[in-house]
């Protein structure tokens, strides 16, 4: 009898240990779609996969013509600095600082020549949607949509 | 003053005394308040002349108009839920911090059908 009761706890606490890690990686963890855009006034073509983005755009900026660059699904661990290439040799650095309460931190900084463009520090509560732009690309500017619980 | 004539005084005194008696007065009385009921202090007819005086009162001294007052309520919350979705909402993003090397920044959020967008600008090359 004491044996099976050993042997039920032994059960149950390797359970729990298999389950820990997975419950440590989604608090450590957060997942952003980064999309990557530039808007000008050369043209009036709406380029983008994600139709939703449209109307935000026209209502947002005054640019007749929006090109979708890229699109990514990036995992950002925590503390681990996630580097993704923009047009124009610009960089897109993104930093999970970690979680404050149900709000992911996240460090963005966009770069060129090592020279800081943008750099902001977000609380982010799923689902949230940021713009980033403003940086020069040709004739049209940078923008750079990043989205948490898609 | 006939035999006939003091008899009826003498009975009219007689039932006089008799009906006026401390005994038969209590009798009576007990006897009506038994049969009778009892007039209740507050009747229901007083309560809407009673309502309104107090409205009135109300709406005098202490400016209060349940009326007017729900329906600004209905309205800034009907308002605030359609603005924001709901009254409690806090906005998805924060920016708790901005700078840029090249230009002025900006953040602005607008919101689309209830679902707040934060934008970050950088307007480079632009000196302030």
């Amino acid at each position: 009898m004491k044996a099976r009761k050993s042997f039920f706890i032994l059960i149950l606490v390797c359970l729990f240990g298999c389950w820990m890690p997975y419950v440590a990686a989604s608090q450590d963890a957060v997942k952003v779609k980064a999309t990557v855009l530039v808007a000008s006034n050369e043209g009036d073509d709406f380029n983008f996969d994600n139709d939703a983005y449209r109307d935000q755009l026209i209502q947002l900026f005054s640019y007749s013509a929006y090109e979708q660059l890229d699109l990514k699904l990036l995992e950002l661990i925590k503390s681990e600095r996630v580097k993704m290439d923009l047009p124009d040799g610009y960089e897109l650095l993104l930093t999970f600082q970690g979680f404050d309460g149900d709000r992911a931190m996240v460090q963005a900084l966009i770069r060129k020549n090592n020279i800081q463009y943008v750099f902001t520090v977000l609380s982010i509560q799923s689902p949230g949607v940021v713009f980033l732009g403003g940086p020069p690309v040709g004739k049209g500017v940078l923008v750079i949509v990043l989205e948490t619980g898609f | 003053m006939s035999q006939k004539e003091f008899l009826k005084n003498y009975y009219q005194e007689y039932l006089n005394q008799e009906t006026h008696a401390g005994a038969v007065q209590k009798g009576k009385a007990d006897l009506v308040k038994r049969f009778t009921p009892s007039k209740p202090i507050f009747s229901f007819e007083w309560i809407v002349p009673v309502g309104i005086f107090a409205f009135i009162c109300l709406h005098i001294f202490w400016g209060v108009r349940p009326v007017r007052s729900l329906k600004t309520n209905l309205n800034s919350a009907i308002e605030e839920a359609a603005f924001s979705g709901s009254v409690n909402d806090e906005p998805s993003v924060k920016v708790r911090k901005v700078s840029s090397r090249v230009g002025p920044t900006m953040v602005y959020q607008k919101n689309f059908d209830h679902t707040p967008v934060t934008i970050v600008w950088v307007f480079a090359g632009h000196q302030l």
